[in-house]
């Protein structure tokens, strides 16, 4: 499946450019829809209808579960809810490679799917009094910046922010310019190196073994997270500068977390989140016994892993994350606190050499072949000169990267630059542009997680 | 809540704002695209008339990767030592720029040339390391001719993202001439890896294949090789087509098959069965797309046999 983001930055323009000649005439929001829709459009007219179909059953479902208080009723329209989310897994993983996949293509159906259950839950719980406005719901659904790469919200903390559409001043345009830009840099630049160094380690189990399969694996962890947080920052920029403020979806450094509980807790936040309130905590209730918890977080990684793809090797690898923060919860609870720099950096040592065997699971597309090749002696086919040539840039570039999430700490690049003396500001923005015209790379296909 | 800043006054503003950061820096790039490789007074980035002093034929290799992995001059020249090779195999090359340089050559004035261009998809945008065998003017072209068939939003985004990349401009600076020696960007490459599978190798049956592709998109290749044919004529050079013998991407096959079909006897080489059997192996594959060492030296005595049979043979 590929995405382009044109669409996206596209309709953001036309939306702000129409907004003046509309504002007294239409609602922020129905712009807002209009535009996501046309953008949808776009991007892929067999999602739109499915996207359609979808917020049908989403709208007349909250209404059903409101006023039918019935366990019954609320599991079925959740079922038929997930249906499609579930067979666009199972038919477009079979479909890979074929002309079918072209029509199956449906872009941010794990979007706009678990903001729709999301939606429901609420309703049942009692958070939330159904929407009566179909448009505004739609919208929650559908909005464009976030098709590709989430960020997941409630309903209620979005149609707050739709309800500010619009009232934007030249800062917010600077705080989306600066999300944007970022996003660029790590993607175009980071990401795409990252991708030309680990895919031939990872694709060759043939050639490439050992501790050289480790390595590759570990390329592709760092390469990861500058793939999706980019996308999400440029979401965020997106958002902002039509006036919506979204949450972050990442930790600045959540690649050099110290333990697997840290990483989960930095790592697609607003997914994590989203489990934990409406399978891991709903399951948990009145079940207090220890053992149960556990049973129940592992089922929770179980769910995360099979989101991705119902496969044999995302069941293996939700398997794994659940009992790696089950085995680490109950270490950790019988060794003393440890908090010195040393255990921290024996922590993210730690943590980056078995995310690295994670990521070989997780990235592999022959887990056998990968497997064997992993537990290999080590064997490699490159050689040093080319792997220096590689390295040489992407080293700098990445501390680059660190040196700048270590000053941001928990803000956003948005904020922190925002902090920044204007003539820093401005020399920061065409510093990142130029690097990003020196080294980017135009990515030969969409971001990883798109897939998903 | 009432948005009383927002007017075309402030859309003005930001856009004038944004302009003020974009415009230095499409004029940066544009300096440095417009700006010549050191020392290179025409495309190819190299002097060919260094290598026809003798006045001998030349055979010129003009393709992507999987020329450059494939062509071994020094093996050819080992079998017909009466004539000079070139390989011009360029990383991430594609057919239109590949005609393009083989059009270039072919301007110059230093002895017969006998050209093959491996056929290969269409690319919008060239590789960085465009400038040794074409100039910008050549890339302006190539981009027109694209566009007149075919325009995606992948080429619309292509095209932004070459009009501010600066990084094959570098190159241009940092790596101005041809330097036919083992450089990785063109020029022949040994590669003694052997850790190759076979998914993407031409086979006999696959070889057979007659697939369909847009009239359009089949009208411009071989117009586009028809003009390359008359030029070539005018000057007593000849133009080849090959096909790659590892394709991996299924849009590539239908058109390469497609234009090969086409193209008449004399203007292609035809792989026999045998030689696509022997050829099916892992232990001349380097990886998916390209020959090793082993390989190529396999593959260029093949390519011997066929430039002595038809080419030499011919009147």
């Amino acid at each position: 499946m590929h995405v382009t983001i044109l669409p996206v930055f596209l309709c953001t323009a036309l939306a702000i450019c129409f907004w003046p000649l509309l504002k007294n005439r239409i609602s922020a929001r129905y712009v807002l829809l209009f535009f996501s829709l046309v953008c949808f459009a776009l991007i892929s007219k067999t999602g739109l209808a499915v996207l359609l179909v979808f917020s049908v059953i989403v709208y007349s479902g909250g209404r059903v579960i409101h006023q039918m208080k019935r366990d019954s009723i609320h599991y079925s329209i959740i079922a038929v809810c997930l249906l499609p989310m579930i067979l666009y897994k199972v038919i477009g993983q079979g479909a890979q490679g074929t002309v079918d996949t072209i029509l199956l293509e449906v872009v941010g159906i794990s979007y706009f799917t678990f903001n729709g259950l999301s939606y429901l839950f609420d309703i049942r719980k009692g958070y939330l009094i159904p929407e009566k406005n179909y448009g505004h719901l739609l919208l929650y659904l559908s909005f464009l910046p976030c098709l590709a790469a989430g960020p997941l919200h409630r309903y209620k903390y979005l149609d707050a922010q739709f309800s500010n559409a619009f009232n934007i001043t030249g800062e917010d345009l600077s705080r989306g310019f600066r999300l944007i830009l970022w996003g660029l840099f790590k993607n175009l630049v980071l990401a795409q190196r990252l991708k030309a160094i680990a895919d031939p380690m990872l694709d060759n189990p043939g050639a490439y073994q050992g501790i050289f399969v480790w390595l590759g694996g570990l390329i592709f962890f760092f390469q990861l997270y500058c793939d999706f947080s980019a996308y999400v920052d440029v979401s965020m920029g997106i958002a902002r500068m039509l006036g919506v403020q979204l949450s972050s979806n990442f930790s600045n450094r959540v690649y050099a977390s110290s333990s697997r509980s840290e990483f989960w807790k930095g790592w697609h936040k607003t997914l994590n989140t989203w489990f934990r309130d409406y399978f891991f905590f709903a399951m948990v209730k009145g079940r207090g016994r220890a053992g149960r918890i556990d049973l129940i977080m592992l089922l929770t990684f179980i769910l995360i892993g099979l989101w991705h793809a119902i496969s044999w090797q995302f069941l293996l690898w939700g398997i794994m994350n659940g009992l790696w923060i089950l085995a680490e919860t109950k270490i950790r609870a019988r060794l003393p606190a440890l908090s010195s720099r040393f255990w921290t950096m024996a922590g993210v040592v730690y943590h980056l050499s078995f995310a690295s065997c994670m990521a070989v699971i997780f990235r592999s597309g022959n887990l056998r072949a990968s497997w064997q090749a992993l537990l290999s002696p080590g064997k490699h086919q490159f050689s040093e000169d080319f792997m220096l040539a590689k390295f040489i840039f992407i080293i700098p570039l990445f501390l680059i990267m660190d040196l700048i999430n270590r000053a941001m700490k928990d803000d956003t690049i948005d904020v922190y630059l925002g902090r920044q003396k204007n003539w820093h500001r401005w020399v920061f923005y065409f510093l990142i542009a130029l690097l990003i015209m020196a080294f980017g790379q135009l990515p030969g296909e969409n971001h990883y997680y798109a897939r998903f | 809540m009432p948005d009383s800043n927002f007017s075309y006054r402030f859309i003005l503003a930001a856009f004038f704002k944004g302009m003020c950061f974009v415009i230095p820096l499409l004029l940066l790039s544009a300096a440095l695209k417009l700006t010549k490789p050191y020392g290179c007074e025409s495309v190819p980035c190299v002097i060919p008339k260094s290598m026809n002093e003798t006045g001998r034929t030349t055979f010129y290799f003009i393709g992507t990767s999987r020329v450059q992995r494939s062509i071994s001059p020094a093996t050819l020249k080992g079998d017909l030592p009466h004539y000079n090779f070139i390989n011009l195999g360029l990383s991430s090359n594609s057919f239109l720029y590949g005609c393009r340089a083989a059009s270039n050559l072919m301007k110059q004035d230093s002895g017969r040339k006998i050209i093959f261009i491996e056929l290969t998809g269409l690319a919008l945008l060239p590789t960085d390391s465009y400038y040794r065998l074409l100039t910008l003017e050549d890339v302006g072209e190539v981009v027109k001719q694209h566009l007149s068939v075919r325009c995606t939003p992948e080429d619309v985004r292509g095209l932004l993202f070459f009009l501010f990349s600066i990084h094959g401009d570098i190159k241009k600076i940092v790596y101005p001439r041809l330097n036919l020696n083992g450089e990785p960007a063109i020029g022949f490459m040994n590669d003694a890896r052997d850790a190759g599978s076979l998914e993407a190798m031409l086979t006999p049956a696959r070889y057979t294949i007659k697939p369909a592709i847009s009239p359009d998109v089949l009208a411009m290749y071989m117009n586009v090789i028809h003009h390359l044919q008359q030029e070539a004529e005018e000057k007593g050079n000849e133009i080849q087509f090959i096909l790659p013998l590892m394709i991996w991407e299924e849009s590539e096959f239908i058109v390469d098959m497609s234009v090969f079909n086409q193209l008449p006897e004399e203007m292609k080489w035809t792989y026999s069965d045998e030689f696509l059997t022997r050829m099916y192996t892992g232990k001349y594959l380097s990886d998916q797309l390209h020959l090793n060492t082993k390989g190529a030296i396999v593959y260029s005595h093949e390519l011997s046999e066929f430039i002595r049979e038809r080419i030499l043979a011919s009147p």
